[in-house]
């Protein structure tokens, strides 16, 4: 009987420790809510390239695919900084924690920087938001997708400040987790938008 | 006195011995997932041209192989617990089979 009483209440935390997500279970409804509402309108862009494939084909031709590919390339890599940020952070290295996630937000200004200019020569060439039913779900799904990551860029920005001001530390740092998990989002995100927009065709 | 410290500095050897070892460990797995992420990007990339109309499912699988790496390694699911595992891969594999089907013509 002593035992049981002694056994119970040490495997508690253990059996409901790890259904914690990591960073949190409020930033994963977040992820979970983001995920869902830009799927929705990615299945909605793909209905609509199957009831009017010559207008999705032109304006996929009219895309500018190296730099989507240098872009995914720039996103991927801050989802790396960031995930080695927070190794470093976890290992008790602030100032490595500090220079990776530094490192992070500006692969986040740069992949700004980078769909500016793909947006720039756009509408250069009068392919704005009404031109047709392609450009409208282009300009709604990546404008979303870069507010999103303009926001984690701020996020992580923030991070960066409070790890310099010893505010995070090897034992505490949920904050980090969550803000890391909002920014690998912004990844997950763009791996279905990329696809979905910019490489793809439209199978028959 | 210097002595207790060089005892306890002793007992405080394999842990740090330990932390030390762990990160870069954890910074080459993260080396390792970038560099596949990398190598998928450009697979997909390539595959698109010359596949064509066939690319869709190479496409797809390569963005949920993609979404899984990000998951799992970056986000660090492959250390909770296995339901928050399986609800993550049936999310993004739902949302991948959906814009499969939704893609193929009618």
């Amino acid at each position: 009987m002593n035992d049981r009483t002694l056994v119970a209440p040490a495997a508690q935390p253990v059996a409901t420790e790890p259904f914690e997500p990591p960073g949190g279970l409020l930033v994963w409804i977040v992820i979970v809510v983001e995920t869902l509402t830009f799927g929705a309108g990615l299945v909605t862009f793909a209905v609509s390239r199957r009831d009017e494939p010559a207008v999705f084909a032109a304006g996929r031709a009219a895309l500018h695919q190296p730099l989507a590919l240098a872009n995914t390339f720039v996103l991927l890599t801050g989802g790396w900084l960031m995930a080695n940020a927070l190794a470093s952070l976890r290992a008790g290295r602030a100032k490595g924690a500090e220079r990776w996630i530094l490192a992070a937000s500006a692969s986040g200004a740069l992949f700004l920087v980078l769909k500016s200019v793909e947006w720039a020569e756009k509408l250069r060439h009068g392919l704005g938001l009404h031109h047709d039913s392609f450009f409208t779900y282009y300009w709604l799904l990546t404008g979303f997708h870069f507010l999103h990551v303009a926001v984690a860029v701020v996020i992580l920005l923030g991070l960066y400040r409070g790890i310099r001001r010893g505010r995070y530390t090897a034992a505490d740092h949920l904050d980090v987790e969550s803000g890391g998990a909002f920014w690998h989002m912004c990844d997950l995100i763009w791996l279905l938008v990329y696809p979905t927009v910019y490489l793809l065709g439209g199978a028959s | 006195m210097s002595a207790l410290r060089a005892e306890q500095a002793e007992q405080a050897e394999p842990a740090e011995r330990a932390e030390s070892a762990e990160l870069p460990r954890a910074l080459r797995a993260n080396a390792i997932t970038w560099l596949l992420l990398m190598g998928l990007t450009l697979t997909s990339f390539l595959v698109s041209d010359s596949l064509a109309r066939a690319a869709l499912l190479p496409i797809l699988a390569v963005a949920a192989a993609k979404c899984s790496l990000v998951g799992l390694r970056f986000m660090g699911l492959v250390s909770a617990h296995p339901l928050l595992r399986v609800g993550f891969l049936v999310l993004f594999g739902a949302l991948v089979t959906a814009l499969w089907m939704a893609s193929r013509a009618g």
